[in-house]
Parts: C-alpha cells; sequence; structure tokens
C-alpha cells in the first residue's frame, strides 16, 4: 500500500497508473498553471492591445471621415449657391431680353411660349417655365397650349414675396402643377 | 423649385413675373453625386417650412419633411455646422457632418453609414480574434505535448520512487532519455543500487545481533533458572538433610540405649528402645515418599483431560469423606460452570492437600466449614479454599509453602502439602498465597491456574 500526502492508502499498482490522480495532480499542478498562466497572461496583453488598438482605429477613422464629410459638406455648401447663382443669372439675363420684355410688355402669348420653350430646352436643369400676370393669372407657358394657362397662382408664397419685395425670389420648392 | 422675377415696365412698376422652375433631379445630379466616397451620401436640406429634403442620392426623399429624429439634422436646422455620430432614420449609427449655406436657406448634410466606415476595422478585430483563438489553441497543444514530455518521464520517475519507498530496492528506473531528467533517472537508479546493498548488509547485521541479543536473553534465562534452580537445590538439600538426620539421630541414639540395653537385659526398655527405632524408621519412610511424591511431579505425566472444576471438588470431598465427617464440617462448592484442561490427578491433589489441611486445622470450631469456590477478578479465574478453622499467624504466612514446613510439630504429616500444592499450581503457570487475619479468624487459600484454564486440551505437565 502506498500513503499518499492525504494520509489515505491506495494500491502500488494504482499509485503508477497512468492518468491516476496523482499523476494529474502533478501534471495539473505544475506544467499547466505555467503554460496556462503564460497563454493568459499573453492573451490577456494581447486583448487589451487589440482592443486599444482597434478603438484608436475607430476614432481615428472616425475623426478622417467625419472630417472628410465635412470638407466635402463646406465644399457643396460654396458649391451650390455659386451653382444656383449661374441658373438664376441665366433667368435674369432671360427676363432681360429684350424680346422678352416686348413680349411681355405687349402681351403676345405665343411668342412668349416660343421664349420660355427655347429657353427650358436650352437651361437644362429648368423643368418648367411661365408667365404671370400681376394677378397670378398664368400668362404663358413654355409647354403651347398648356392648361395651366390663366390659373392663378397668387397664393404662391414665391409669387407674394416677389410680388412684395420687387426682386428675384427663390421659393420652397413645391410639386409643379405642370410637370408633378 | 420656382425662382421669379418681377418684370417692370417703363414706370418701374411690376407689369408680370417670369418664373422658372429648377429641377431638384438636377440640382442632385450637379450638387450631390459629386460628393467624393462610395458609401458617402450628401443631401441638401431647405430650412423653410421645418425643413425639407431638396437634393438627394434617393429621389423617394425629395420634398420629404426632415426627419426629427436625427440630432444631427435639427442642429443643422439651427443654422449650425458640426460633426456627429449618431443614429440615422433607419436606425443605423452614422457619421454625419453638416454646414449650412450662405446667401441661400439651405445646409448640406453628409454622412457616411458607421458600419462602413468601420468594416475594415471590425473586419481586422474579428480576423485578428480568429487568428489570437487559433494561436491560443495551438499554443495550448503545443504547450501540452511539451508539458507531456517534461512530466511524463517525472511521473515515471515519481512511480519508481514510490515502488523503491515500498521496499522494492529492485525496482528499475526505465528512461533512456539523454536530457537531465534521464541523468536524474539514472543518478536515482545508482542511489537505488547503492542504498539495496546496504541495506543487504544491514539486515544482515541486524539479523546476526537479533541473533546473538536472542542467545543472550537465553543464556540470562538459563542462568537465572539455574540459579533459582540451584538456590532451590540447596534449600531442599539442607531441609532433607536436616529432616532426615533427625530420625537417624533418633535411631542412633536408641542404638546405644539398645547396646546398653543388651548388657543389662530388660526386656521392657528394649521394647522401648525398638518402638522408638521403629517410629524414627517409619518416620524416615513418610519423609522420603513425600519426597518421591514431589519428584513425580512434572516427571510423570498422565494424559490431559477436560474436567469441570464441579466434577474435581466432588471427586476432593469423595476422597476426604471420613475425615469430613468425622470432624463434621460443612463443605460448600459453588456452582460456577468452570471446565479445566490437565492431569486430572495432580489437579485434585491441589484441592486434596488445601482441604484437607483445612480440615485438619479446624480446631474447636463449633460450626466448622469448609467453602471452595472460585471468583472472576478481571481477565482471571482466582479458586478459593475458605475455612472458618484455627487461621495463621502472620508471622508464618510467608514460609508455610516451603518443604516440611509445619505450624504444629505435632501435628500429623511430614510438612509436604503445601509445597507439592505450590509446585503442581506453577506448573500451570499460576500463583498461590493465603490470607488470614491470625489466629482463629480462618484461613483462605487462592489460587490461579491459566494453563489449565487456556491450553485447551494440552494441560500441564503435572
Amino acid at each position: 500500500m502506498v500513503e499518499n500526502s492525504q494520509g489515505a492508502s491506495e494500491p502500488p499498482h494504482e499509485a503508477g497508473k497512468p492518468g491516476s490522480s496523482r499523476r494529474v495532480a502533478l501534471r495539473f499542478s505544475i506544467g499547466v498553471r505555467i503554460v496556462g498562466l503564460t497563454i493568459l497572461m499573453v492573451l490577456l496583453i494581447g486583448i487589451i492591445s487589440g482592443f486599444v488598438l482597434i478603438n484608436t482605429s475607430r476614432n481615428s477613422i472616425r475623426q478622417t471621415v467625419l472630417e472628410n464629410n465635412l470638407a466635402q459638406a463646406q465644399l457643396a455648401a460654396s458649391f451650390t449657391p455659386n451653382y444656383m447663382q449661374v441658373i438664376e443669372a441665366h433667368i435674369l439675363v432671360f427676363a432681360d431680353r429684350p424680346d422678352v420684355r416686348q413680349a411681355i410688355l405687349a402681351n403676345t402669348p405665343e411668342q412668349l411660349q416660343s421664349a420660355l420653350a427655347e429657353l427650358v430646352r436650352v437651361q437644362t436643369v429648368l423643368n418648367g417655365a411661365g408667365v404671370y400676370d400681376a394677378n397670378g393669372i398664368q400668362k404663358a407657358s413654355n409647354v403651347a397650349n398648356s392648361t395651366t394657362i390663366g390659373q392663378s397662382y397668387a397664393d404662391r408664397e414665391w409669387f407674394q414675396q416677389a410680388l412684395a419685395t420687387g426682386q428675384p425670389c427663390l421659393g420652397v420648392p413645391v410639386i409643379s402643377r405642370t410637370t408633378g | 423649385m420656382p425662382f421669379a422675377i418681377p418684370v417692370l415696365d417703363d414706370q418701374g412698376q411690376i407689369r408680370d413675373l417670369v418664373s422658372a422652375g429648377i429641377s431638384l433631379g438636377a440640382l442632385s445630379d450637379a450638387v450631390v453625386t459629386r460628393v467624393l466616397g462610395s458609401f458617402t451620401s450628401a443631401t441638401i436640406i431647405d430650412f423653410r417650412d421645418g425643413g425639407l429634403i431638396i437634393a438627394s442620392e434617393d429621389p423617394q426623399l425629395l420634398l420629404t419633411p426632415v426627419p426629427q429624429n436625427n440630432a444631427a439634422f435639427i442642429r443643422l436646422l439651427t443654422g449650425e455646422s458640426g460633426v456627429l455620430e449618431t443614429r440615422g432614420s433607419d436606425g443605423e449609427l452614422a457619421l454625419f457632418s453638416f454646414t449650412p449655406m450662405s446667401n441661400l436657406p439651405w445646409g448640406v448634410m453628409v454622412s457616411t453609414p458607421s458600419k462602413t466606415a468601420f468594416a475594415v476595422v471590425d473586419t481586422m478585430a474579428w480576423v485578428g480574434l480568429l487568428i489570437t483563438a487559433l494561436v491560443t489553441l495551438f499554443g495550448v497543444l503545443v504547450s501540452l505535448v511539451l508539458v507531456r514530455g517534461i512530466t511524463s518521464p517525472l511521473n515515471r520517475l515519481l512511480v519508481s520512487t514510490k515502488e523503491i519507498g515500498l521496499g522494492n530496492l529492485e525496482y528499475k528506473v526505465a528512461m533512456t532519455s539523454k536530457d537531465e531528467i534521464g541523468e536524474l533517472s539514472r543518478a536515482f537508479g545508482g542511489m537505488t543500487e547503492k542504498l539495496s546493498k546496504t541495506l543487504v548488509s544491514r539486515d544482515k547485521l541486524m539479523e546476526e545481533v537479533a541473533q546473538r541479543k536472542r542467545v543472550e536473553r537465553e543464556r540470562d534465562n538459563f542462568t537465572e533458572e539455574l540459579k533459582v534452580k540451584s538456590a532451590e537445590m540447596e534449600r531442599f538439600t539442607y531441609t532433607v538433610s536436616h529432616e532426615l538426620k533427625s530420625p537417624l539421630v533418633t535411631i542412633k541414639t536408641f542404638l546405644g540405649y539398645l547396646k546398653h540395653d543388651l548388657t543389662d537385659p530388660d526386656t521392657g526398655r528394649l521394647e522401648q528402645d525398638m518402638l522408638y527405632m521403629n517410629g524414627a524408621t517409619d518416620k524416615m519412610g513418610g519423609l522420603l515418599e513425600e519426597l518421591l511424591q514431589m519428584s513425580r511431579i512434572g516427571r510423570v505425566v498422565n494424559p490431559a483431560v477436560a474436567v469441570t472444576f464441579q466434577e474435581l471438588a466432588q471427586q476432593t470431598i469423595s476422597l476426604l469423606e471420613g475425615r469430613i465427617e468425622d470432624r463434621r464440617v460443612k463443605v460448600q462448592v459453588s456452582a460456577e460452570p468452570i471446565t479445566l484442561y490437565g492431569d486430572r490427578s495432580r489437579l485434585v491433589e491441589i484441592w486434596q492437600n488445601l482441604v484437607e489441611n483445612a480440615v485438619k486445622y479446624m480446631g474447636d470450631q463449633p460450626s466448622p466449614q469448609v467453602d471452595i469456590g472460585v471468583e472472576r477478578r478481571g481477565y482471571q479465574t482466582v479458586f478459593f479454599v475458605r475455612d472458618n478453622g484455627i487461621g495463621i499467624d502472620p508471622r508464618y504466612q510467608t514460609k508455610l509453602f516451603n518443604m516440611f514446613e509445619k505450624i504444629n510439630p505435632k501435628s500429623e504429616g511430614g510438612g509436604m502439602g503445601l509445597s507439592i500444592t505450590k509446585r503442581i499450581v506453577e506448573l500451570y503457570k499460576g500463583k498461590i498465597w493465603l490470607e488470614s487475619k491470625g489466629l482463629g479468624q480462618g484461613t483462605c487459600f487462592w489460587f490461579t491456574l491459566p494453563v489449565a484454564l487456556k491450553d485447551e486440551g494440552k494441560g500441564g505437565q503435572a
């Protein structure tokens, strides 16, 4: 009989048997503890480093993307007014054309329609154009025989504001009665 | 989106208005789609009427109200410029950058989904995690193999140590590796071999010492026994010589008287002389007979038999029936169920001598009584013979078991009865002693017979 450290006894052949409790205790008490501790430490350091690295990368990417987006937003913010200014200038030039003024003053809808159609055709960013009298009644449209001619637009904000100020007015976007 | 221009007449009055609709789709194409980045989208909102989307990559969003649950849009509507990571209208996190436009009541919002922005990092994290797991698994497996490589020889060494610790010094440590553990195992094997040789020498030495001690002990016992026997023999020789001398002196004295009386014949005196001489020779013969009887104890052996205590007591009473009747002694025997093994005649002789003495020394007791019994004292069985006779003076109690010792010189017998009794008791490895408070107080003889009670079937050599 073999006396173990706990004072219990076991047969000699069992003491030497592979996988007996004593062997397992030795293996796990020395080897696996060292290996386990080392791996645990490495894993811990790796996980912490990885977490810090990933977090840093995310912050960096976030910052970069936000800055990039802001730069693009600012670019768009500076580009868009210029873009709009060009379009508005084009319309202003159109309105100031002698033939257009003559047609307006002479109240010749056919001539106006032709000029408006040409304007819309030339300036592709425009989806429609029209001439309205001081009461908001549409006198001419770029579309020949448009059903909107004769209709009143006096309730529109852009009409009221332009009439009130006498200045060009960019109205609040609405769904067009013509184009939908 | 309408753009209205007043047309003035010659008086400067507004005559008509020219209005053109700016296409929001064209605006979107011109501005929004120029934003760089595959996953980045831009939106232009009009601050008026609570905020409307007027340019977007998604045509469905055009002219829809600004989502009120988006903090970035809310901040943009206040004219603020900045960046923010928050949840969009779809519930997903996104990176928003926003700024208002100068000269226009509009603002631009550029956003990138966080998932898309961090896709590379997240993928790297998952790949890193996977690689870590694989490396860890690989490390554990390799470590286990390495640990097993170290602990297996150690375990074998441990098993060997245990086996050798159990005393199996012939056990060989099977280790062929050439590393430090192998060296350790070989050194351990060498040490075990030397230890084995040392132990063999030690065992032989110890055996020799034990044998010598045994011989010495036997010799001491023998010497002690020899001393006792020698002292006993000396005392015996002295006693026998002294006791035999007395009748011889008597015979010699009366032979002188006889010679004198023959010259002056006197028949009466001659007969008287011869009577004394005859008495002396009878006494001498009796002494010699008792000596012979004593010498037979332990030398002449009858086969051992089982006999109960009651049978021995009854046989004793039968043998002494005449004397018991003459003295009108009442004899009581206890009913203990005890069986003894031994020479029946010798065992009877113990009780016979003691009861005979009890009856003989009863004195003038009006109610003479003898109790034959047995007592249990712990693990010991003690027999007794008690009487209410004349008792024994404490001065004589120690030498009463000596040969030819008689308290009353005029009493019958040669004084050998108690000596013979003691000799028989000692043959059964027992002891005998007496208790008496003095003259007239009665006597009780106690004795033990361990061999007769324990060695069943073997008995003593009495």
